[in-house]
């Protein structure tokens, strides 16, 4: 894209708009400061599953950490949100390199499977450790983070949605910046072949280290945004099933682009609000959408649309 | 220019390579045939850093490469086209070519080479935008062999270039290797096709079972009744 200004302009203006003119609309501005949320998760995904070619389903995983540790030293240490908040992320992205670390032995279908297993752990560690988590009651009326602003007052409300929606528009422009730079390229090469890229002086480990980094600081950044906007936080957050939804956001939308998880998060964030009444019902669309995406649509919505566009060569 | 010296790649109990010397000097194309599972490609790869052999040394310019990673090695001069299309069949012509030249760092650089590929290759800069898994299979081989020039390579190693090719692309090939030489590169042409490299080189390894087995010129193999026999009637 040779003129990103308007576009860049005009989502951040969106991305402003959208939490204050909603702010009397606490049903709608939830759906949407989720989904900004998911935003975040997604562009963190699509630059290791799409760019790098590597499924971390160890995703949530990470998010919970980050979430855990944050929620730990604001109601426990005492720390302020603003503090904890960075520390958090940092270290439970550094915990995310250390379980990628399977993916540069592992290639494609057995890393997922190893870091499914990492998944699973983690989930169990948030159970098993009740002492620092709570266990599966979880850990409820989180406090929301201090006004920056006003001195004694809290983020909460508007402010916090605006936060997050700040938040998940920065995580996407600047996946969006990685993905076209030379660094995204060599992620895309180490992806598409990762010895024609070491032949060519690609140093694979470093590539695939640093998306790891980079991808986990996406999750981690999340973690405690989620506990503070929902004001609780159990195992269940965090589970294989809310790695596999951000995968699905991903590549239902098309991996590999920076359109494809942004219309996979609008279509998909919302839909859980939509069926609150029924929640198997929830899973099985999930479900069906999955077998849908592997089976007939690799490329995702915007692969198949891109796909359309594409003048047939002769 | 490259000197390599008891060189053995071994996979588990398996010896791919046992203890091959190697001499290329500088402006010189030398050919390097055998059979399949000759062990071609696993001296290769054992040159260029992609695999650690078992024992031997690796000299390149005076200076040992073997502890290098195969990064270093492409910045000290030495590049590599793999074996079957080096390309990245989903990136544009253009990127495949930039990724070619990612050792670089320097833009100008860059770009001079892109020319420098382009006047050896005129179908490439026609082709720039068009996905590399659409070209065709003399097309593809020509970009891989761009890509490994993109570094400013001083010496360039290619792995069986001629795979799969029509004779008509493979006597194209013979004209750029000629030409890549003229200008002063040195080349080391792993390959099974005899002819190709009897056409190109100084100097020609004859490997079999990961031993060399002889090593001449052109001239001299082609009046051997044994490498004629077994190389040449498949040429």
């Amino acid at each position: 894209m040779s003129r990103p200004w308007p576009l860049l302009a005009g989502s951040l203006a969106l991305c402003i708009g959208l939490p204050l003119a909603l702010a009397g609309a606490p049903f709608a501005a939830y759906i949407v400061t989720g989904a900004f949320l998911q935003l975040l998760f997604a562009a963190g995904m699509n630059l290791l599953s799409g760019y790098t070619g590597i499924t971390p389903l160890s995703f949530a995983g990470i998010t919970g950490i980050s979430a855990y540790l944050c929620v730990g030293l604001v109601m426990r240490a005492g720390w302020s949100f603003w503090a904890a908040w960075p520390v958090a992320t940092l270290v439970a992205a550094f915990v995310g390199v250390l379980l990628g670390l399977p993916a540069l032995r592992l290639r494609g279908f057995y890393f997922v499977l190893s870091s499914l297993v990492v998944q699973t752990v983690l989930t169990l560690a948030f159970t098993a450790f009740a002492s620092l988590t709570n266990g599966d009651t979880g850990i409820s009326q989180i406090p929301p983070p201090s006004s920056p602003f006003v001195a004694g007052g809290t983020l909460g409300g508007t402010g916090l949605d605006l936060l997050i929606a700040l938040v998940g528009w920065a995580g996407v422009v600047i996946s969006w910046r990685l993905a076209g730079s030379g660094f995204g390229r060599r992620l895309v090469a180490v992806r598409e072949d990762p010895e024609l890229a070491e032949t060519l002086g690609v140093d694979v480990v470093f590539c695939k280290l640093a998306a790891f980094f980079i991808s986990s600081l996406y999750a981690a950044a999340g973690g405690p945004l989620m506990a503070v906007f929902v004001g609780f936080i159990s195992p269940r957050s965090f589970d294989l099933l809310a790695s596999l939804n951000i995968w699905l956001m991903v590549a239902f939308g098309g991996q590999g682009s920076i359109a494809g998880p942004l219309i996979g998060t609008l279509i998909l964030a919302p839909l859980p609000s939509f069926l609150l009444g029924y929640y198997q019902v929830k899973d099985i669309i999930y479900g069906l959408l999955i077998i849908t995406v592997t089976v007939a649509m690799p490329g995702g919505i915007h692969g198949w649309i891109s796909n359309r566009m594409r003048p047939r060569l002769p | 220019m490259l000197d390599v010296r008891g060189i053995a790649v071994r996979y588990g109990n398996f010896i791919a390579v046992d203890g091959v010397d190697l001499h290329v000097g500088a402006g010189e194309v030398v050919g390097l045939i055998g059979p399949n599972g000759a062990g071609k490609s696993s001296l290769l790869r054992a040159v260029n850093g992609l695999l650690r052999p078992a024992a031997g040394s690796v000299d390149f310019n005076g200076a040992r490469i073997d502890p290098l990673g195969p990064a270093a090695r492409l910045r000290a001069g030495l590049a590599s086209v793999p074996e079957g299309r080096g390309i990245f069949a989903g990136m544009s012509v253009a990127e495949n070519l930039a990724m070619g030249g990612y050792p670089l760092g320097s833009r100008a650089q860059q770009a001079a080479n892109i020319d420098h590929a382009c006047t050896l290759f005129p179908i490439l800069a026609e082709r720039r935008h068009q996905r590399a898994g659409t070209l065709s299979g003399g097309q593809q081989q020509m970009l891989a062999i761009a890509m490994g020039l993109m570094s400013s390579p001083t010496m360039l190693m290619l792995d069986e270039p001629s795979l799969g090719l029509a004779p008509i692309v493979i006597g194209e090939l013979a004209r750029i290797f000629r030409r890549l030489k003229s200008e002063g590169l040195t080349i080391l042409l792993v390959e099974q096709n005899a002819k190709l490299t009897c056409d190109v080189a100084d100097r020609i390894y004859v490997m079999q079972s990961g031993r060399i087995l002889m090593h001449d010129t052109p001239a001299v193999l082609l009046r051997n009744p044994l490498m004629a026999e077994s190389f040449l009637s498949v040429g």
